[in-house]
């Protein structure tokens, strides 16, 4: 019976991320469509573009991701992984998480749920399972749209890398997303948990790419989670499992510590 | 008889709102508990501890024989709520919000369902988004009674509700007593109570100021008063004699306050050659204004 309940919030939670994912699903796909078409441009002129990004500080190619425009995984490195994809795939992790806690609480519709037999814990691993199996249904969609993508234009790419690239953006976005859901369940007020996992989430990005550029920066950088989703980029050098690890042990330690949170704390007073 | 509901001592501080000080009744099984005060009294605070939705700063709650923190769902099989500000996943339906209850709960006749939206003439297939007050309220109704729950907690229930819908829910109450379940029931619409309840507590800033049986609350409560004497009297006629006040003075005699046990007040007119009297049956509102109206500390007997 219990499993049955936690089945349910599960599945409101998925349900209530319908419109949310569809939305962000077609704008993934068309912006990916239209990366993709511009690449044969990019890919004819590959000369003229490798003088202009040899003229680039070598540290500002660095820190913007940009390696090699003119191969396809260079390509996709800089036009989507380095800022775009994490902007978004953040953006709804971040929003949603503050959403399903802190946004149903402001609306008076945790009150309600917590009054039916479903203990917090079990509220709480419903929600948190529907908002991982959004960001995953995302992360797979965007895949497939790389792959469709890039077999229509020839980019000849290895899609195993895309997938381990994919699989960093899910892990940096479940990161955030727990972040914020951490918030939400400490304090119960979604204006307060989408500013500041925002903010955390901007000095991140801010300190990693500082870090790639000033050497003094350079060890201090690590304590970026941006760090270990953009370091060591799959689709231009290897996939670091370590990276991956540390990613989704930052994700397991704000998950333990929402729950905690959320175990002990008065509901509807912000 | 058996307690449903204890309360020991509970004490609840927070923010900036007032909370709730050393708050001590208990509830019986099978009655209708009257929880009366003004908004911001500290109705709301009480129900949200007993559904452990607030944690007490001091005391202990038992409800129906067991811990709120530790139990709370076992706890919530067999509770219901209206809540006083009901919330829902608003792009829903009202046929869909329920549905989700219903399977939340898990044992809930979808017949059943049916019938109380029908009661209170509920439109299930709007989106919840869209609806009234009143019409969140009757949504929220029908979630507390559908498990047909032992207990219902019902914070400010009616509020929104047209009298008609009113008149309908009093009937469900009364049949969820007649069928042995318990009821506890906030409110500031004195006559709602005056309906309703078996036994009322009084909630002022945060304190209980009074658990009593509705009709002792009655007698115990403010009766306006007027009496006519054979002669003209003044004020100073009636002073001093016990739970008069607020004594003035018109044409046809004396007009005053009586609080309490009229015994005192009659020995003093008898001796004052009175020739008519008149009390005033009390509203609730006066029996309210009674226990409110008291400083500190006072007696009125």
């Amino acid at each position: 019976m219990s499993q049955r309940l936690l089945g349910s919030v599960f599945q409101r939670t998925l349900r209530d991320q319908q419109r949310a994912l569809f939305g962000f699903g077609l704008g993934l796909v068309i912006y990916v469509s239209f990366i993709a078409a511009f690449y044969p441009t990019v890919r004819a002129q590959r000369e003229q573009f490798d003088q202009l990004i040899a003229a680039y500080p070598p540290a500002l190619r660095a820190a913007f991701g940009i390696t090699d425009l003119g191969s396809a995984a260079g390509f996709l490195s800089a036009e989507l992984f380095s800022a775009m994809l994490p902007l978004v795939f953040l953006i709804y992790a971040i929003g949603r998480a503050a959403d399903v806690v802190a946004g149903e609480e402001e609306r008076g519709a945790l009150d309600v749920l917590l009054t039916h037999p479903v203990s917090r814990r079990r509220a709480l691993a419903g929600k948190a399972g529907g908002l991982a199996v959004g960001l995953a249904a995302l992360a797979v969609l965007l895949w497939a749209a790389l792959a469709v993508g890039g077999f229509v234009v020839g980019m000849g790419l290895d899609l195993l890398r895309v997938a381990e690239v994919v699989l960093l953006l899910l892990l940096l976005s479940y990161a955030f997303g727990s972040i914020a859901l951490l918030l939400a369940c400490f304090r119960g007020r979604k204006g307060s948990a989408v500013g500041a996992s925002s903010a955390i989430a901007v000095a991140s990005y801010l300190l990693y790419s500082f870090g790639s550029i000033v050497d003094a920066l350079a060890t201090v950088r690590k304590a970026s989670p941006f760090y270990y989703y953009a370091a060591s980029p799959p689709l231009t050098a290897t996939f670091e499992p370590a990276h991956a690890a540390v990613l989704a042990a930052l994700t397991l330690v704000a998950t333990v510590l929402a729950f905690w949170a959320f175990e002990r704390r008065d509901i509807g007073v912000g | 008889m058996t307690a449903v509901i204890t309360v020991d001592a509970l004490t609840k501080t927070y923010g900036k709102a007032r909370g709730i000080e050393d708050v001590t009744f208990d509830v019986r099984k099978g009655e209708v508990f009257g929880f009366l005060g003004p908004n911001g009294a500290g109705k709301t605070t009480t129900i949200r501890c007993m559904l452990d939705l607030l944690r007490p700063t001091a005391g202990r709650i038992e409800i129906l024989g067991m811990d709120p923190r530790a139990d709370a769902p076992r706890i919530a099989t067999r509770v219901g709520y209206v809540s006083g500000e009901p919330g829902f996943p608003e792009r829903l339906t009202a046929r869909e919000v329920l549905r989700y209850s219903a399977n939340l709960r898990g044992n809930v006749d979808l017949a059943r369902v049916e019938s109380l939206s029908a009661r209170l003439q509920l439109d299930v297939d709007r989106r919840v988004r869209e609806m009234s007050n009143g019409n969140k309220r009757k949504v929220s109704i029908v979630q507390a009674f559908m498990h047909e729950p032992d207990l219902l907690f019902l914070d400010e229930p009616t509020s929104g509700l047209d009298p008609l819908m009113q008149q309908e829910f009093n009937a469900l109450v009364r049949e969820a007593k007649a069928e042995g379940r318990t009821i506890f029931l906030s409110s500031h619409v004195l006559s709602e109570v005056d309906a309703l309840c078996d036994r009322v507590a009084i909630i002022r800033e945060g304190r209980l100021v009074a658990v009593e049986e509705m009709g002792r609350l009655k007698e115990r409560a403010v009766h306006h008063a007027r009496a006519k004497f054979a002669s003209p009297k003044t004020p100073a006629a009636l002073a001093g004699v016990e739970g008069v006040s607020d004594v003035r003075a018109d044409d046809d005699g004396l007009i005053f306050v009586v609080r309490g046990p009229a015994g005192a007040l009659l020995k003093a007119l008898a001796a004052l050659d009175v020739t008519d009297l008149t009390l005033h049956e009390p509203t609730l509102e006066e029996a309210f204004l009674g226990y409110y109206a008291r400083p500190e500390g006072a007696n009125t007997r």
